[in-house]
């Protein structure tokens, strides 16, 4: 079946199987290979990406069901050379280590700040409860998303200290 | 540059998406590979039919182990062929290998495969150690070592690996002893987990195999394909590409040597993908273990001998679990003082489960909590606050391990428990800990991995500054920062103008992988030393050109002037070209190894990796709440305390330690790897295998202690795997403190906890 | 497999009545497309029922109605439901993370008939009808009856859950759900237990409550004998005791991945009486806040 949506602000026109996932889709279709793989059931949140503004994991998200929707996929957050506010955030923020699972946190991290400006450590967290990290344990994630939103990190920063001076 | 942050070079293609991962490479023609899998965990294969998938749509070869070469691989042992041929011995060990012009095509193929199995009762860990189990590798004897028949080590039937320290008297010590302490502890496997799955692609022309993956340790592919198809090494070239996620689960060879095989009987380039599934059962996960550990202890309650047994599970094939049987001898004999002899076996057996391996940490996890909830076992026996047992006991400056290791600076222990009493008073915390909440110390060292390494640093002609490397960037900075601040430092150039290549067995020189903290210390010490070589270079280069004596340049900001007289200055660009005419290209290279460090050979048998190089030294503090309706744990408070030499990036040095304790979180609280009846996993999806999510894990509180090294780059010691190793310790401390029981077991269930709670103490 | 977009309930009967076994419904997918990429499920014809716009109503008079497709996250924002079903709210929040939750629906949760599915304790104890429709008739069954087993519903091959019905909140009275987990989301409950309940003017008998766990047998159930030995008593900790006890009689929670039926077991009695006192400790706070 053919199927026409819009994929990061451009119309596109797709001839798909009927039980193909949006991820299949986007990765196989229309090379955008931003959206990972890494576990296809749902779970791990790394092919998070945004139908209709709302974050969906996109290994479980039949392509068909898109018809006529905008989705938002890692590569429309930035434009060329430059990054959102938030990818620059997370990058000075130590928020990227193997950076596997980084299109998935951006995609809805960039979800969460449209809904709430001013969001706290936990409802960030909250927010995250279907993005795994096994690399940064999420806290400098975190931080990079209070750092953006409201100028300082979480006092836990100040914690780090060398031979009893602030680092 | 040094203890600064700077921008990740590989930083923008992570967030935007760019990075190519090995999942993400792709060749033109190229075919898809699916391996059929052995479903039953022993038995052997009485039919293997192919011809019905021979005839399916797309489908190009089908290989089996009727085509694979005689030899025999093995990364400490060779004894492991590509196919299974008769004998099954884990779930999952590959059958056959179907290759498609589609993924969908060979999967579809491969499940038209008729298989009959004979299937037997598989021997699990308990098995194997306890009765005369079957022997799972009939041939053992025939088997050897892969650094030659010399470097044979004890073992015997299914006891893959045996190594024990000769201790006289502990018998006699047990004998005199007026009370012995006894503990019986066991821990389950932990699957590294990396979100990128497992994938290789393999092109091969002319005798010359070509593979990308995403690997910890591209030369140990490169050897591990090289013996599977029985070829030179040089006839294998593996490129690696950005890696999703490593922690020892990716540094031997998986799926290449199956793509290479394809890629030569087909001619066309060969992609192969695990799924999720496949990657959970054929990972070498973090191996399972019993460990037994008695203290005998005299009448002022002195610990006067101590015996201790471990038993590991190798899995099916050996991987480098024999190395990792001395952890033990290590461990288990250190940190405190005893009054009397020490006697540590530690014995691998082979099971009939998935190859165990490294994962960060690897045995230390569930050793320290072994030996740190015995400590706290002792404490209570006699009566004696647990700190101030331990501070009685804590080895200083100058101890001599089990091993007969010199410590000279083990006294950095007792100023890393002054440094967390700073973070978090003992007393106070004791005092007014509310019911059901506790408070969990451990402590101990860890090492730093020796294995050689090199870097080449060439300036470029405009002035820029390229580093190759072998060394594998896993994520933690080491090398997309780390190595470039390093050089940046060396030379006096902006790190922004440092560039680190990607490993390419063909171009590096040998790199020992990410692993073990190694990269920053043994890659930096390399890079540096190219550095200081480069400089002098340049500096002879510029003296030519200012007619200046080159002991009164400096570099400063890609500039070098005149110390005192800046306006007098030439920038490197000019002087690379300059050079380049003159002399050739401004360029050196480095290697470096950590120098063998001496011990007691007589001390054991069977010690295949003889010390801790490099030690560094960890204090860790938890404070916990138990619900006593659920079971569950929650962490309120968790400080670490470390030992870096010197952080290079101590942004990178936060992000290595909060993100092992997150890993170190999820083996304590969350993953399960359990082991059935039936000897197969009874996790086997992301939905089942829990890895922690934002809301459990606790931002942890961090004091580094920096000592310089005097080998290390800047004195940079391993930093990035040590701060898991700690943690089930300190967790299981906090736990058992807090409900007054024993807690003997990682992970740590609520189930497990309301049973105890429930059991008299 | 085909897969067919519809934009009203009537087009879905249409097309259920048409394909017959073959087709189903398909809503936010969390489950279903699970089961179909492990091959648990091969439908040969998917009925797309996103867009169908007079599903999504959430109506209070009397009663309340809750259109089938719903969302979690609709029931999580829903000031009404979160007033007067906080319970309901509660569970939905737990369901998954953020991306499960907008898309997953409380008609799917429902239908997919897990027995550890979130949202049927809280239904359960608000006294839920189920709404049926068919091309044959209407029909609204209790959703105790509704619930066969596990992934087996009262549901014809040709009907569609129109939406659910629950009970008006009363004086004096609170809910709670509370879900034992692993970890702090993204689980499917080892245990699930709601409850309703209405004191007294006096704020300490208990007038009325239902009690009602997930993931304790084949399907969620109310405990009747636990309530009725609370029923028209004052609270003590022996009443509890006792009402825990029955509630194991009536649980039937076997070993199986998640937990064993030990723990369940263990764990149960405990966890009512949290719930119960959690409930009188609600109600009486907002007589306070008056």
């Amino acid at each position: 079946m053919n199927i026409t949506l819009s994929v990061n602000e451009r119309t596109q026109t797709v001839q798909i199987d009927g039980s193909e996932t949006l991820l299949e889709m986007l990765r196989n279709h229309l090379g955008l290979l931003g959206t990972k793989e890494g576990c296809t059931e749902g779970e791990c949140g790394a092919c998070s990406v945004l139908v209709d503004g709302q974050p969906v994991h996109s290994c479980i998200y039949l392509a068909a069901a898109t018809e006529g929707c905008q989705v938002l996929t890692i590569e429309g957050i930035s434009h060329g050379d430059e990054l959102s506010k938030l990818q620059s955030e997370l990058i000075n923020g130590g928020g990227v280590q193997c950076g596997f699972c980084t299109p998935g946190f951006v995609v809805v991290l960039t979800a969460l700040l449209k809904k709430s400006s001013n969001p706290s450590a936990s409802e960030i967290r909250n927010a995250l409860s279907g993005n795994i990290c096994r690399c940064t344990g999420y806290t400098q994630i975190v931080e990079s998303v209070l750092q953006l939103t409201e100028g300082k990190k979480t006092s836990n920063k100040s914690n780090l200290m060398i031979n009893g001076s602030m680092s | 540059m040094i203890g600064a942050s700077v921008v990740r070079s590989d930083a923008f293609v992570k967030v935007t998406g760019r990075a190519v991962y090995g999942v993400d490479y792709q060749e033109i023609n190229m075919l898809h590979g699916f391996l059929l899998r052995s479903p039953v965990a022993a038995g052997r294969v009485i039919k293997l039919d192919i011809s019905i998938a021979l005839g399916m749509d797309g489908v190009q070869s089908i290989l089996t182990a009727k085509d694979q070469p005689s030899e025999m691989a093995g990364w400490v042992l060779r004894e492991q062929r590509l196919f299974a041929s008769e004998e099954l011995r884990y779930e999952g060990e590959p059958i056959a290998l179907v290759i498609a012009k589609t993924y969908d095509e060979a999967k579809a193929a491969a499940s038209s495969i008729l298989l009959e199995i004979d299937e037997w009762k598989g021997v699990d860990l308990v098995a194997a150690s306890t009765t005369n189990a079957r022997i799972i590798h009939k041939n053992w004897k025939s088997y050897v070592p892969t650094a030659g028949p010399n470097a044979d080590y004890p073992r015997d039937g299914n006891l893959a690996c045996e190594t024990k320290s000769n201790a006289v008297g502990v018998d006699v010590a047990f004998g005199q002893a007026t009370k012995i302490i006894e503990d019986k502890f066991c821990s389950n496997r932990q699957y590294q987990a990396y979100l990128e799955p497992k994938s290789a692609v393999a092109t091969y022309v002319n005798g010359q195999f070509t593979i990308h993956t995403a690997s910890q340790h591209p030369f140990n592919v490169r050897e591990r394909v090289s013996q599977f198809l029985g070829v030179r090494i040089s006839s294998v070239r593996v490129i690696g590409k950005t890696i999703g996620g490593g922690f020892g689960g990716k540094l031997d060879a998986a799926l290449e040597p199956y793509a290479a095989l394809a890629a030569k009987v087909t001619g066309s380039p060969v992609k192969i993908m695990n799924t999720r599934t496949e990657d959970i059962l054929t990972c070498p996960s973090r191996e399972n273990a019993l460990i037994t550990i008695r203290t005998a202890l005299n009448a002022a309650g002195e610990m006067i001998g101590r015996d201790v047994v471990v038993d590991m599970d190798n899995g099916a094939y050996s991987t480098e679990m024999p190395w990792l049987a001395s952890l033990p001898l290590h461990i288990l004999g250190a940190i405190y003082e005893i009054d009397g002899p020490t006697r540590i076996t530690s014995r691998l057996w082979y099971t009939n489960t998935a190859p165990t391996g490294a994962f960060r940490g690897v045995g230390g996890t569930y050793l320290y909590m072994a030996l740190e909830r015995h400590i706290d076992n002792i404490a209570n026996s006699i009566g004696m606050d647990r700190l101030e047992f331990r501070l009685r006991h804590l080895i200083d400056d100058g101890a001599v391990s089990h091993v007969g290791q010199i410590l000279p600076d083990a006294g950095i222990l007792r100023e890393g428990f002054n440094e967390i009493q700073k973070v978090v008073s003992w007393e106070e915390t004791v005092a007014n800990l509310k019911p059901f909440q506790g408070v969990g110390i451990a402590s101990g060292f860890w090492l730093t991995n020796p294995m050689p390494g090199q870097a080449t640093v060439k300036l470029n002609e405009d002035g820029t500054v390229s580093v190759i490397t072998g060394a594998t960037e896993n994520g933690s900075g080491a090398v997309a920062m780390g190595v470039r601040q390093i050089v940046a430092q060396g030379l006096g150039v902006d790190v922004n103008d440092v560039s680190v290549s990607m490993p390419d067995t063909d171009i590096s020189s040998y790199d020992a992988g990410s692993q073990g903290s190694r990269t920053t210390h043994i890659v930096g010490r390399a890079a540096l030393n190219a550095s200081t070589e480069v400089k002098r270079q340049i500096l002879e280069q510029a003296s030519n050109l200012l007619e200046v004596d080159a002991a009164d340049l400096q570099i400063s900001n890609s500039l070098i002037s005149v110390v005192g007289s800046p306006s007098i200055s030439v920038s490197l660009g000019e002087v690379a070209t300059n050079a380049l005419w003159a002399v050739g290209p401004i360029t050196a290279t480095s290697s470096y190894t950590t120098p063998p460090i001496s011990f007691d050979p007589g001390c054991a048998s069977g010690l295949l990796f003889p010390t801790f190089p490099t030690p560094t030294y960890h204090v860790h503090l938890a404070v916990v709440e138990v619900d006593p309706v659920t079971g569950g744990v929650k962490i309120l408070r968790y400080v670490v305390v470390q030992e870096v030499g010197k952080a290079i990036n101590p942004d990178a040095v936060r992000g290595q330690i909060q993100g092992a304790v997150a890993q170190g979180v999820g083996l304590t609280l969350y993953e399960s790897l359990r082991i059935g009846k039936d000897c197969r996993y009874l996790e086997r999806t992301l939905e089942n295998y829990r890895l922690p999510i934002a809301l459990d894990v606790p931002d942890v509180e961090i004091r580094l202690m920096e000592h310089p090294d005097e080998c290390g780059p800047f004195g940079a010691k391993g930093a990035a795997e040590p701060a898991i190793v700690f943690v089930p310790a300190a967790i299981l401390n906090a736990v058992s403190h807090a409900i007054g029981r024993n807690v003997t077991s990682i992970p740590l269930t609520p189930e497990c906890v309301l049973d105890l709670i429930e059991r008299e103490s | 497999m085909e897969f067919r977009t519809v934009f009203s309930a009537e087009e879905a009967l249409e097309t259920l009545t048409q394909e017959g076994i073959q087709a189903k419904i398909l809503a936010g997918g969390t489950d279903l497309v699970v089961q179909m990429k492990r091959k648990e499920i091969e439908p040969g014809v998917l009925v797309h029922i996103k867009r169908a716009s007079d599903l999504k109503e959430i109506l209070s008079s009397d009663t309340t109605r809750i259109g089938s497709l719903v969302s979690h996250a609709d029931l999580v924002d829903s000031k009404l439901i979160q007033l007067n079903y906080g319970s309901l709210a509660n569970a939905a929040s737990q369901i998954g993370g953020w991306q499960t939750q907008v898309i997953g629906t409380i008609g799917g949760n429902v239908a997919n008939a897990s027995p550890a599915a979130d949202l049927v304790p809280p239904l359960l104890v608000h006294g839920a009808i189920v709404h049926l429709a068919s091309k044959r008739r209407r029909r609204s069954i209790p959703l105790n009856e509704f619930l066969i087993g596990r992934r087996k519903t009262a549901l014809a091959a040709d009907e569609l859950i129109i939406g659910f019905e629950l009970e008006p909140k009363s004086k004096h009275s609170a809910d709670k759900y509370l879900k034992v987990g692993r970890r702090s989301a993204m689980e499917v409950a080892i245990v699930g237990l709601a409850i309703r309940m209405t004191l007294e003017d006096d704020l300490e008998t208990i007038s009325k409550i239902r009690i009602a766990v997930a993931s304790c047998g084949p399907k969620a159930f109310l405990a009747d004998s636990a309530s009725s030995i609370l029923t028209g008593m004052r609270v003590t900790s022996t009443l509890i005791s006792e009402a825990g006890e029955l509630l194991l009689t009536e649980a039937n929670p076997v070993d199986d991945v998640r937990a064993s039926a030990t723990y369940r077991k263990r764990l149960l009695p405990n966890l009512l009486g949290r719930a119960i006192v959690g409930c009188i400790e609600t109600i009486r706070e907002a007589e306070k806040g008056r």
